[in-house]
């Protein structure tokens, strides 16, 4: 026997008072919920839907769903970390590589000809991330409603943000010369060969995150959950 | 180290410590794709209820192995519900046959030290 749409609904509820509260999750959980359930009322004659869901609910142990999505999240971030790093590495990879080393070659000749000033370098960088941190926290708190509440989205934001955030301060430690370890050697060509892997590396990243992955969320997120999305209209 | 929590006599217990990502990886080499009920389903149709997998260790050991890149998920419709199944990646192939040799080695080791033979 299959489950109507309206016990469908009360094992949504179920799962957000049991402290679900990203819809990925209760998608699986529900449709777990509901096999287990379905099982059960096609096995034992007598037995009521509500009975039915207190015992299945009893093999999710004493912690019940509250484990299962502590350790989603965890899950989650180590998968952005991955997903980054393996997008990350396919820019010193051929044929990216290329392009990856043109760049860094040109930033070192600038930096060591002084056609660059390092100003000019740091007032840049520290504009171009503030505006990508605004960006990510209008996407993090202000995108659609829908898409908000899942996990597999509010990860990549909540990632992306954090990343920017760190990224944000790597200048002053770069380009403040009151940084004792960079005075002594600002003037080197190791510094300016250190700006020129750092600042376009941090470039690839930023990239990513504001481009590549969003980019990709869209085509497969949206695709993947359309019929969903359309449900609950 | 996720905490064992599939329901087996305290006995033997610990024999399966760590054997549930194999069992999950098998699983899927040979079926394809799968979802979370359905793989606990299996596992205790297939070890005629010796092993019965609690969903608090599943679903975490399911979300680690995405993370880690050896499976995939895909959420699809079913009926008047979503339902999201698991299939391996080519990197959960290769990782699944290398596995498998392990642990082939392994039985055959543990038989012979169990099973020696007397001269």
């Amino acid at each position: 026997m299959n489950l109507t749409e309206k016990q469908i609904q009360h094992l949504f509820d179920f799962t957000r008072q049991h402290r679900v509260r990203y819809r990925d999750v209760q998608i699986e959980l529900v449709d777990h919920l509901a096999s287990a359930i379905e099982e059960k009322i096609s096995s034992t004659n007598s037995i009521s839907f509500e009975r039915a869901l207190k015992e299945v609910y009893k093999s999710f142990g004493i912690y019940g769903f509250t484990k299962i999505v502590q350790k989603k999240e965890k899950a989650m971030h180590m998968y952005w970390v991955k997903k980054i790093w393996t997008y990350f590495m396919e820019f010193f990879h051929w044929p990216k590589i290329m392009g990856t080393v043109s760049v860094m070659i040109l930033l070192m000749m600038l930096l060591k000809y002084q056609l660059l000033p390092l100003k000019v370098l740091e007032i840049t960088f520290i504009i171009f991330a503030f505006t990508a941190m605004v960006y990510m926290m209008y996407q993090n708190y202000l995108k659609d409603n829908q898409i908000r509440d899942f996990l597999y989205i509010k990860s990549f934001y909540a990632f992306a943000t954090g990343a920017i955030f760190a990224f944000f301060y790597l200048p002053i430690y770069l380009f403040n010369r009151d940084f004792t370890l960079i005075e002594k050697f600002q003037h080197s060509d190791w510094y300016n060969i250190l700006l020129a892997v750092i600042i376009p590396s941090i470039a690839i990243v930023f990239y990513l995150i504001i481009v590549r992955i969003p980019n990709e969320l869209k085509k497969t997120f949206y695709q993947e959950h359309k019929d969903y999305l359309t449900l609950i209209g | 180290m996720h905490s064992i929590s599939m329901y087996i006599c305290d006995m033997n217990a610990n024999l399966y410590k760590g054997s549930l990502e194999t069992i999950v990886l098998k699983l899927l080499s040979e079926q394809g794709e799968m979802y979370g009920y359905e793989i606990t389903k299996m596992v205790s149709e297939l070890s005629d209820g010796e092993i019965i997998i609690k969903e608090g260790s599943l679903y975490p050991l399911l979300h680690r192995m995405e993370a880690k890149g050896i499976i995939n998920s895909e959420t699809k419709p079913i009926g008047n519900r979503m339902r999201k199944y698991y299939h391996l990646t080519e990197k959960g192939r290769k990782e699944t046959l290398s596995i498998m040799q392990e642990m082939e080695k392994y039985l055959g080791i543990m038989y012979h030290i169990l099973h020696p033979k007397t001269t």
